[in-house]
């Protein structure tokens, strides 16, 4: 201790000319005394103890610093400047710089310097005469070695006193700063005290608790901004890979299908676009290749939704650009077996075997979309080359999906060839062979990717499958479209293609229920069934124009599971024939009985707005759906029992849109709108529960209605009327006006009473 | 807001089971005791959402909240 206060001294000395004290160490702890004092009476925030300790502080220093000095230097006067100076030092800004600063301020305040830190000064003054002091005052520890600072640190806070001083002295010292004011080192303890008490006054006293934990304070909530960033980040790279990667996102990705649905739909919808605008645009192609692009990103989430709506897109779209673009994107971006699988029956009758792509569905979106490009884009002449890449590309990707490419191949090299001899031909007609050949072909390369499909949901790759599976009509369908003339044919081809789509993921997706078409189920078995009898369709029909007849017979089988897949087929030959429009109409007429095929075929939008609601409504098995099934619900039975009950008892609660203002008022806050069912339950026990008390009461009261004093009662009961709070106030409170007024008597002009009491 | 208080269909509730009457402004009263229960409920409901940081009122906040309430609101 003697050699801190000797430091101290010594560091004291030299920062400021020392009084004409003694001894410096007494010098020292004259000045430390008088800036603790000072900074005490100045500091704003601090305890009573502070006025009064300032005050008692500042009276010795002004006339006697030697007895203030001797009190202090007793033990109690000692702890109380510690006490004192810790306050202050925690007041000041952050604990610990705050520390450091006024620690060893203190010290060099002592030399005659400003210091804010009492905790330096009181660092001295312990020092100087008690060590176990030092151990109690927290940081004295650590201001000997953070002295060095002291200056500096002194130094720049001294500089903001003068501005900080003006502010905060009048505000925060009572007057006791003022008085202290009289010296310069008083002074500069008031600046520095002011300026401390800016810190102080400036922080709430929260600082003031918290200086100690301020650090921590701190921490928390940097790390927990990282923490957060570091999330976001995180999430989105979970989401950003969440789709590339396989995940059985399928079944939990309501939300990610949801995006990748609606990313898929926007895709979609600059399909439909550019197919509205202009059957061949490059822009679709772009757009395609765009879509094509999100896909991946997609990928697994939607592999329902994306086919059926691809499907329809297909349709709906006729594009040739977007075929030409769909199969170059495809090779040169999506690699996924989806993709193939799914261009490969579209195109595979024209192309060859599509590269062989990872047999992996997460590309299926990509594939969709590329066969909804195919669809937009078919357009007769570019059909063939277009297609002959898609073929080539789906049938590698199906291959590559079902594990079977051998069969893929030799599909493949069928629909290639079948694809060459409708290359030969540029014609429409030829088109439309080739068309049907691809159709054929796709049909084959449906049933192997069915089967494929049908091994991968085995393997629980569902949405695979599913992609897969969607794939194949899509691809047949648009294989279709390719035929100039082929536009309503195609829509029926599509349809076709589509309904074997449909059914084929419904087989692999359990979770697709047939909530959209009951195509869906048929599809099911179609696929399984068709497979193979589509096979030996397709090789026959493949080079073979069927007529109208086999349309018809196709349509027909269209709600048949078995005749869907050959529908499709004979479908397409019916496309080769140059009755198309015929066929056309047949299969529209046929394919009315199917709502979502119907529908397409007489209206694009419409179609493929229908499949994507109906996708979206069985992919979308939220809430929404619940209540609509749920408000549904009473309706159909109200209506059932409306012969029978003239009260509908099920309908009994209130109605939705009173108690749901009346909760959202009171609530004040957002409040979900699928709420009302739980609270019309809630009410329903309520009520019952109510009407039994208020019999209960009117029958203890000997009378047979109920009364108000009954409801007044029960209101007491529960605890909403006490003796507080009479009954009437709750009236007014809640209840409007008019109905106030039957309740409690109003005295009006004429010695009237309102409501007429008879009493 | 005031709205139009459903009248009938409380009185409709009340006389649900038993075959008691209704005085003539008990229904109003009866929907005092409803506006009541009501505000109740929601302000527990915002509660329970405030604990799990949303700030719509979701309807697993209401079923925690509904049975505690009709309990305490025997009589």
């Amino acid at each position: 201790m003697a050699e801190n206060s000797a430091t101290n001294v010594r560091r004291s000395m030299r920062l400021k000319n020392t009084p004409g004290l003694e001894s410096p160490g007494s010098a020292l702890r004259h000045r430390l005394k008088k800036k603790l004092h000072e900074s005490a009476s100045s500091s704003p925030l601090p305890s009573p103890k502070r006025p009064r300790s300032a005050v008692a502080n500042t009276k010795p220093p002004v006339t006697a610093p030697s007895p203030v000095y001797d009190e202090d230097m007793t033990t109690r006067g000692l702890l109380r400047g510690i006490i004192q100076m810790e306050t202050e030092a925690s007041l000041l800004m952050s604990g610990q710089p705050a520390l450091q600063k006024s620690e060893p301020n203190p010290a060099e305040s002592s030399a005659g310097e400003r210091t804010e830190g009492l905790s330096g000064v009181e660092l001295s003054d312990l020092t100087l005469n008690t060590e176990p002091l030092t151990h109690v005052v927290r940081g004295l520890s650590r201001k000997k070695p953070q002295h060095a600072f002291s200056v500096s640190a002194f130094e720049e806070q001294f500089n903001q006193l003068p501005d900080n001083t003006e502010d905060t002295s009048h505000v925060f010292h009572k007057g006791d700063v003022s008085q202290a004011k009289g010296d310069a080192s008083q002074d500069l303890d008031l600046s520095s005290g002011s300026k401390s008490g800016l810190n102080l006054t400036l922080k709430t006293p929260f600082v003031e608790k918290r200086i100690e934990r301020a650090g921590l304070q701190r921490k928390v909530s940097n790390r927990r901004l990282q923490s957060v960033d570091a999330f976001d980040e995180a999430v989105q790279r979970c989401l950003e890979q969440g789709p590339n990667q396989e995940h059985s996102v399928f079944q939990d990705g309501k939300t990610l299908e949801d995006s990748s649905w609606q990313k898929f739909t926007l895709g979609l919808s600059d399909v439909t676009e550019l197919y509205v605008q202009s059957k061949k645009d490059d822009t679709m192609g772009p757009s395609a290749e765009n879509e094509r692009e999100h896909e991946p990103e997609r990928a697994s989430d939607i592999p329902d939704s994306e086919p059926l709506i691809q499907e329809e897109k297909d349709h709906e779209m006729e594009s040739q650009d977007e075929e030409e673009v769909v199969p170059s994107s495809q090779d040169d971006v999506y690699v996924s077996a989806e993709d193939d699988i799914v261009l490969a029956p579209t195109q595979a009758m024209t192309e060859s075997l599509p590269k062989s792509h990872d047999a992996e569905l997460q590309d299926r979106e990509f594939v969709e979309e590329v066969e909804i490009g195919n669809v937009v884009e078919t357009e007769d002449q570019e059909v063939l080359e277009i297609e002959d890449d898609s073929v080539e590309e789906v049938e590698d990707e199906s291959a590559e999906e079902v594990e079977d490419e051998s069969a893929e191949e030799v599909e493949d090299e069928s629909a290639e060839e079948v694809e060459d001899e409708s290359a030969e031909e540029v014609e429409d007609e030829n088109a439309e062979e080739v068309e049907d050949e691809e159709v054929v072909e796709a049909e084959h390369e449906n049933i192997d990717t069915s089967q494929y499909l049908e091994r991968i949901t085995r393997r629980a790759h569902r949405s695979e499958g599913g992609g897969a599976v969607l794939g194949i009509p899509g691809t047949t369908r648009v294989t279709k479209s390719f035929g100039a003339g082929l536009n309503p044919r195609e829509k029926d081809l599509l349809d076709f293609v589509d309904e074997g789509r449909e059914r084929l993921q419904d087989i692999l997706d359990e979770e697709r229920e047939p909530l959209g078409s009951p195509e869906f189920p048929q599809l099911h078995p179609a696929a399984e069934l068709s497979t193979p009898e589509q096979r030996s369709q397709q090789h026959e029909a493949s080079l073979a124009e069927e007529d109208v007849p086999e349309l018809a017979e196709d349509n027909d089988a269209q709600e048949e599971p078995n005749q869907s897949e050959e529908e499709l087929m004979d479908s397409e030959p019916a496309n080769h024939s140059p009755e198309f429009p015929q066929d056309v109409e047949e299969e529209e007429e046929e394919d009315d009985d199917d709502d979502a095929l119907s529908a397409e075929l007489s209206m694009k939008t419409p179609a493929f707005v229908r499949q994507k609601r109906v996708f979206a409504s069985r992919t979308a098995q939220t809430t929404p759906t619940v209540l609509k099934e749920v408000n549904a619900g009473p309706a159909p039975q109200v209506a059932k029992r409306a012969p029978r009950q003239k009260r509908q008892t099920g309908v009994d609660v209130l109605p939705k849109s009173y108690v749901m203002s009346v909760f959202k008022h009171f609530a004040k806050t957002k409040v979900a709108s699928d709420v009302y069912p739980a609270i019309n339950e809630i009410l329903k026990k309520y009520f019952e529960r109510l009407a039994d008390d208020l019999e209960a009461y009117a029958t203890h009261a000997k009378r047979k209605t109920i009364e108000v004093e009954d409801f007044e009662l029960l209101m007491r009961r529960q605890g909403f009327v006490t003796d507080t709070t009479p009954v009437n106030i709750l009236i007014e409170k809640y209840l409007p006006m008019e109905y106030r007024k039957l309740l409690i008597p109003v005295a009006t002009s004429g010695n009237k009473v309102i409501p007429n009491q008879r009493r | 807001m005031s709205k139009k208080a459903p009248r009938a269909a409380l009185k409709l509730h009340m006389k649900k089971n038993t075959n008691i009457r209704i005085g003539k402004n008990a229904d109003l009263m009866a929907q005092l005791n409803l506006l009541v229960v009501l505000h109740r409920l929601v302000e527990e409901s915002r509660v329970k959402a405030f604990e799990e940081k949303s700030a719509t009122i979701k309807v697993h906040h209401v079923r925690a909240v509904a049975k505690k309430l009709l309990k305490s609101t025997r009589g």
